[in-house]
């Protein structure tokens, strides 16, 4: 075990007290069984001197020894007042045992020694064995008062007392001299640590601060005491300041360390901000040496490269990476060069070669480093990925000018593209010419199968004009059905037969949905540019031509030629709502009606069936025809207001309507528009009225156009299903217009089948026109249906509509339509006024 | 040292406080050492006034305790004896305590120590609540009888007898002691006695009076004696002092002692060593050593310490000893154990034989 100074005083210590309490205790005991056996022998005499004096008073009495009664009382009292005595007894001279303090004692002495002592007279001790063992044994002899020897007092102990009394003294003297000694160690223990190993260690601990912070010269050893460690504390201490007199100062010494340890901290901590940092931005970092050496590569910079930090260390940029301007894919000169970079919108536009070849769309910045003397020291070059960026940004900028259902340019992209067209008429004078395409019955599409399916036509009908104009001519969607078309360098003329292509191809198309086949038409306006007129009037005037060709029939192009008066006025559509509006506020709005006539055999066996019919009033009181306001009545959501106005007007006048017929049967049949359908609420009113007035059953007929019960069959289904509760009729209008609307008849239950003009018109020069009326004849008498032919316009129409079976013929044929109540203005002669369906 | 070097120093002693009892009584001035002299203040003055004479053991033994108590305050002592177991009628006794008085009067002591009875009844009772301090020692009656209980300036040591202790010693002598003959002669001071010994068989079960006898003449006492072991085991020999002869004269008590002795085949016992050295066979004596030796310290209280005599209770003194007269014994033909002789004050032979 290594002991320190203190241990090894403390053993050394530790050993000298064991062996002074050895010798002590040695000589002690042997000194102490000396003293012990005399103290024995000393008091055994004593005691068999008080028993001699206390037999010598009862001699004195004058009784003689052998006549004394009960003295071996007193020799029991002498054993059990003093340990360690076994015997006493009174002996004659002849060694006859008178008394004893044990009644089973001897009766006499044996020991030949003892009774020697006995017979002597004298006072003596004598050592004789008993039962085996040593014993002393103190004889004291009793006088008679006349001074003759009467017998001996024998006062014995056991030998083996003294060893007894030694081991008890020896176990005392240790039970003291050990806690004296572990006492003496304990105080020696604290007196070394406080005046010697404490000094020591504080001196060594200065010296250990000395050689771990040589600048903390400052310390010193404690040296307050005059002894040994005091002074060599004291020694040392000037041994330190003779070192601090010939070295730097402390201060300056710890305000140098401080100063550097805080730039060390400081720069650390900035080395691992920038680390920290460099490793957990988005950016690609990559540093260089001024030769443009690789050597620093973040984490983003390893992923963008492909290239690990280890593989690229040392190399040159050029080996990692090439950058190419993203527009030109010409290379960038010198990556790391700042002066080639324009801090303007072009900065960093640039792609990214890797050297396994894919291309990253980036952003790059480069930055010269230079150290404290302004040298070049190297580069920072930053990349960042921008291919989501620049991806989105393209989109953003396609979509901008493009539709994109379609993918054709928008208005505005057709919009740039006319106005750089009407610089190059103003500039070159080349011709150009717009087309304003609108798709007919694609409403009916849409409503019929859906704005997918709506959609899907519109991107076929897209992809076949597209495919029948050149590359150079801009096809776009104007938004819903509407279409331009820019020719450029293009005479009208040319523009004409180009349209007339596209008129058959769009006529051919058929597009197919769920079964059905539909067809839709196309009405086209053209308009020249010239160099005084904008985009937008080019392009308003080409809507105007086509708007003209839809009030046309629709199917055919027409062209705008400046100054054309009709088709001027109609550009003053756009105020019909306001005009609308503003009538039905005045209420200047008039019924007209025209008859049914039935081919049967009586004419009006099943009473009369007139049809009624819309006119507005204008400001100055003209008539307007229906064709004129209820497209923009339609397009402006007027209708359901026109339609009640037209229905309470009807029901009002019912009564009067029939007493004037002769009071007899009379059917009225009032056109509903499909915005009306669509609303809410309809039905209530039509109760509300219809209750209002107590009209009788089949005193209503309302007429609904096929693609309004096609596009809403629920919505029309209730309808039809709340008003044939009142015993209201219902005709379909406008049928064969569209290819399917039988389907429907099943589930929409009416009363008429109106065929549309359309067929009856040409039905005596169009065979296919007749077999449609043919068929509808035959639909309805097989479905229980009577059948309505309108614009039978002569008796030879009319005659033949009777051979197909048709029930009823409507037109000028029949009568012209006459105003049904007293007019609102002065009579107008309806002559030459086309009558066509409100809706 | 050998018993007869302790007799031979024990009689140097009675004989050196002789020698002492007779300086006093010859009225003689005792100085106290020049220690005591140089202090400054005379000595005190203490008058000792006994009921008995001296020399005499009882008497002398009281006035060595009290010395011994009082061994170094100086003092001066004068010794007045009224001689009363002598010179007992009541005139002869009034005239002693009259001579005591008038030596109060003139020697004017700072402090009076009387012993036994008749001190008390002719002399202290006539200063009984006044300034002069009295203490007592040896007194048998109740104080009260006396008229000196709770005055102010007496104080004092009862004498009560050890009934109980005497009965156990004969015993431990003689065993099988049960019946006891108690004799009495008419003076009125054995009445406290009487009855201390009567309560005293409450302690001793087993043991009675077969008789209770008051006697005046020694003629009956004689009697009386020689019928006792018809009808006793040991004889309590209490009141032997004023029993009469034939022709009226007052018989002493030593004479009554050795005819007794000589005469008696009963064990007896009295209360006094006295008696045993006249043939008594045993007695647990009061002791007039712890008498005197009590009184003296009250008395060293009272001048030393200032303490009022009237706030020292009146109590009897506890301890005694045993006496045993082996003369007697052999007499008898009783032989003692060793034990019984060593733990008593063993007397050999008959006063009369020495």
């Amino acid at each position: 075990m290594k002991l320190g100074l203190r241990g090894k005083v403390l053993v050394i210590a530790t050993a000298v007290m064991l062996l002074a309490m050895a010798a002590v205790i040695a000589t002690s005991a042997a000194l102490s069984a000396r003293e012990q056996a005399k103290a024995l022998k000393s008091r055994s005499l004593a005691i068999g001197q008080s028993l001699e004096l206390q037999l010598e008073r009862l001699l004195h009495f004058g009784i003689r020894l052998e006549d004394l009664l009960g003295f071996e009382e007193q020799c029991r009292e002498v054993v059990e007042a003093h340990p360690g005595i076994g015997i006493a007894l009174v002996a004659a001279r002849d060694g006859r045992v008178i008394f004893h303090n044990d009644p089973e004692g001897e009766r006499s002495i044996a020991d030949p020694a003892l009774l020697r002592a006995i017979a002597s007279g004298t006072e003596q001790t004598v050592t004789a064995l008993r039962g085996g063992e040593p014993w002393h044994h103190a004889v004291t002899p009793a006088s008679t008062p006349q001074g003759e020897h009467a017998g001996s007092i024998v006062i014995g102990y056991p030998a083996a007392q003294v060893a007894a009394g030694i081991r008890s003294m020896l176990g005392s003297v240790l039970g003291v001299a050990l806690p004296v000694l572990a006492l003496g160690l304990l105080l020696l223990h604290l007196a070394l640590r406080r005046f010697v190993t404490n000094p020591l260690d504080a001196l060594i601990g200065t010296i250990e601060t000395l050689r771990q912070g040589p600048w903390q010269v400052g310390h010193r050893a404690p040296a307050g005491t005059d002894d040994e460690p005091g002074r060599l504390g004291a020694a040392f201490n000037g041994l330190i300041d003779e070192l601090q007199a010939t070295s730097v100062s402390k201060t300056e010494l710890e305000a140098a360390l401080e100063e550097l340890r805080r730039v060390s901290d400081a720069l650390d901590a900035q080395k691992e901000r920038a680390e920290v940092t460099l490793r957990s931005i988005g950016d690609a970092v990559l540093t260089t040496d001024a030769a443009g050496r690789v050597q620093y590569l973040n984490p983003a910079a390893e992923q963008l490269l492909g290239c690990p930090l280890e593989a690229a260390l040392g190399r040159p940029v050029a080996e990692l990476l090439t950058l190419v301007d993203a527009r030109t894919g010409e290379p960038v000169a010198d990556p790391l060069d700042p002066a080639g970079h324009d801090p303007g919108a072009d900065e960093g536009a640039a792609d990214l070669l890797r050297h396994d070849g894919v291309r990253v769309a980036v952003d790059h910045l480069a930055a010269p480093m230079r150290d404290r003397r302004g040298r070049l020291s190297g580069h920072v070059l930053t990349l960042r990925d921008v291919s989501a960026e620049r991806s989105l940004v393209q989109r953003r900028v396609w979509e901008a000018a493009h539709d994109a259902l379609t993918g054709l340019p928008n208005r505005r992209r057709f919009g740039e593209r006319v106005e750089a067209a009407l610089a190059s008429a103003r500039g070159t004078g080349r011709q150009h010419v717009v087309c304003f395409m609108d798709l007919d019955r694609f409403k009916l599409v849409n409503d019929a199968c859906g704005h997918a399916a709506g959609d899907e036509l519109l991107r076929d009908v897209a992809a076949l004009m597209k495919s029948r104009v050149r590359e150079s001519d801009t096809l776009a969607r104007l938004g819903g059905d509407e279409f331009a078309l820019l020719l450029e360098g293009c005479s009208v003329e040319r523009a004409q037969r180009i349209a007339a292509e596209l008129l058959a191809a769009v006529a051919d198309y058929r597009f197919e949905h769920a079964s059905r086949l539909f067809s839709v038409g196309l009405s086209i306006g053209l308009a020249a540019l010239d160099g005084d007129s904008s985009s937008a009037e080019i392009l308003a005037r080409a809507d105007t031509a086509c708007y003209w060709a839809k009030e046309q029939g629709r199917n055919r192009c027409c062209v705008y030629h400046p100054g054309d008066g009709d088709a001027a006025a109609r550009r003053r559509e756009s105020g019909w709502a306001a005009r609308i509006q503003s009538a039905l506020q005045d209420e200047r709005f008039e019924l007209h009606f025209q008859d049914y006539l039935a081919l049967g055999a009586a004419p009006h066996a099943g009473g009369h069936h007139i049809e009624v019919l819309l006119r507005m009033v204008d400001e100055d009181g003209a008539l307007v025809p229906p064709a004129s306001f209820i497209p923009a009545a339609e397009r402006y959501r007027l209708m359901p207001a026109i339609d009640r106005w037209v229905i309470r007007r009807v029901f009002a006048g019912y009564r009067a309507l029939a007493a004037e017929r002769g009071g007899g049967p009379l059917t009225c049949a009032i056109n509903l528009s499909a915005t009306s359908l669509e609303g809410e609420g309809l039905a209530g009113f039509v109760r509300e009225q219809f209750e209002a007035h107590a009209l009788p059953p089949r005193s209503i007929c309302f007429e609904i156009s096929e693609s309004a019960a096609v596009g809403q069959p629920r919505r029309v289904g209730e309808f039809v299903r709340a008003c044939r509760e009142l015993g209201i009729l219902f005709a379909l209008d406008d049928v064969g217009t569209g290819t399917n609307a039988f389907a429907h008849l099943r589930s929409l239950t009416v009363d008429y089948l109106k065929i549309d003009g359309s067929f009856v018109r040409n039905m005596e020069r169009d065979g296919l026109d007749r077999a449609m009326i043919e068929t509808i004849s035959r639909i309805g008498q097989v479905m229980g249906i009577k059948t309505v032919a309108e614009y039978a316009e002569s008796g030879e129409l009319i005659e033949s509509l009777r051979e197909l079976g048709i029930d009823y013929a409507q037109g000028y044929g029949v009568g012209l339509p006459r105003p049904l109540f007293a007019p609102v203005r002065a009579a107008v002669p309806a002559g030459g006024e086309r009558e066509s369906a409100p809706s | 040292m050998n018993p007869s070097q302790q007799s031979r120093r024990r009689v140097h002693r009675v004989l050196a406080a002789l020698a002492a009892g007779c300086a006093l009584g010859g009225a003689a001035a005792v100085h106290a050492g020049s220690r005591d002299a140089a202090a400054g203040r005379r000595p005190w003055r203490i008058l000792h006034v006994m009921s008995h004479h001296s020399p005499w053991r009882w008497t002398d033994g009281q006035l060595r305790g009290f010395q011994e108590a009082m061994r170094d305050v100086p003092a001066e002592y004068r010794v007045l004896q009224m001689d009363a177991k002598r010179r007992s009628a009541a005139r002869d006794l009034e005239r002693r305590g009259e001579e005591a008085r008038a030596l109060i009067g003139s020697w004017q002591p700072d402090l009076v120590y009387t012993s036994d009875d008749e001190a008390q009844q002719y002399l202290t009772r006539h200063y009984a609540g006044q300034d002069l301090p009295f203490v007592f020692s040896g007194v048998n009656r109740d104080p009260a009888s006396h008229g000196i209980a709770g005055r102010r300036n007496i104080a004092g040591v009862l004498e009560h007898e050890h009934f109980v202790e005497s009965v156990r010693l004969i015993q431990a002598m003689v065993p099988g002691v049960r019946r006891i003959a108690a004799v009495f002669d008419d003076s009125p001071h054995w009445e406290p006695v009487k009855r201390r010994m009567q309560e005293g068989l409450a302690q001793l079960p087993g043991v009675g009076f077969s008789a209770w006898d008051t006697i005046t003449s020694f003629e009956d006492y004689q009697r009386r004696v020689l019928d006792y072991p018809e009808r006793a085991d040991a004889i309590a020999l209490v009141g032997i002092f004023n029993f009469r002869d034939s022709q009226g004269a007052n018989v002493p008590y030593q004479q009554v002692l050795r005819w007794t002795a000589e005469h008696s085949r009963l064990p007896d016992f009295a209360y006094w060593v006295d008696r045993v050295h006249f043939g008594t066979l045993a007695a647990f004596t009061v002791s007039e050593h712890e008498q005197g030796l009590a009184a003296g310290r009250i008395a060293r209280a009272i001048l030393l310490e200032g303490r009022s005599p009237g706030s020292f209770p009146m109590l009897p003194t506890k301890r005694g000893h045993a006496a045993i007269s082996l003369a007697r014994a052999e007499r008898l033909g009783l032989r003692l154990r060793s034990g019984l002789l060593l733990s008593a004050e063993v007397i050999r032979g008959f006063e009369w034989d020495s």
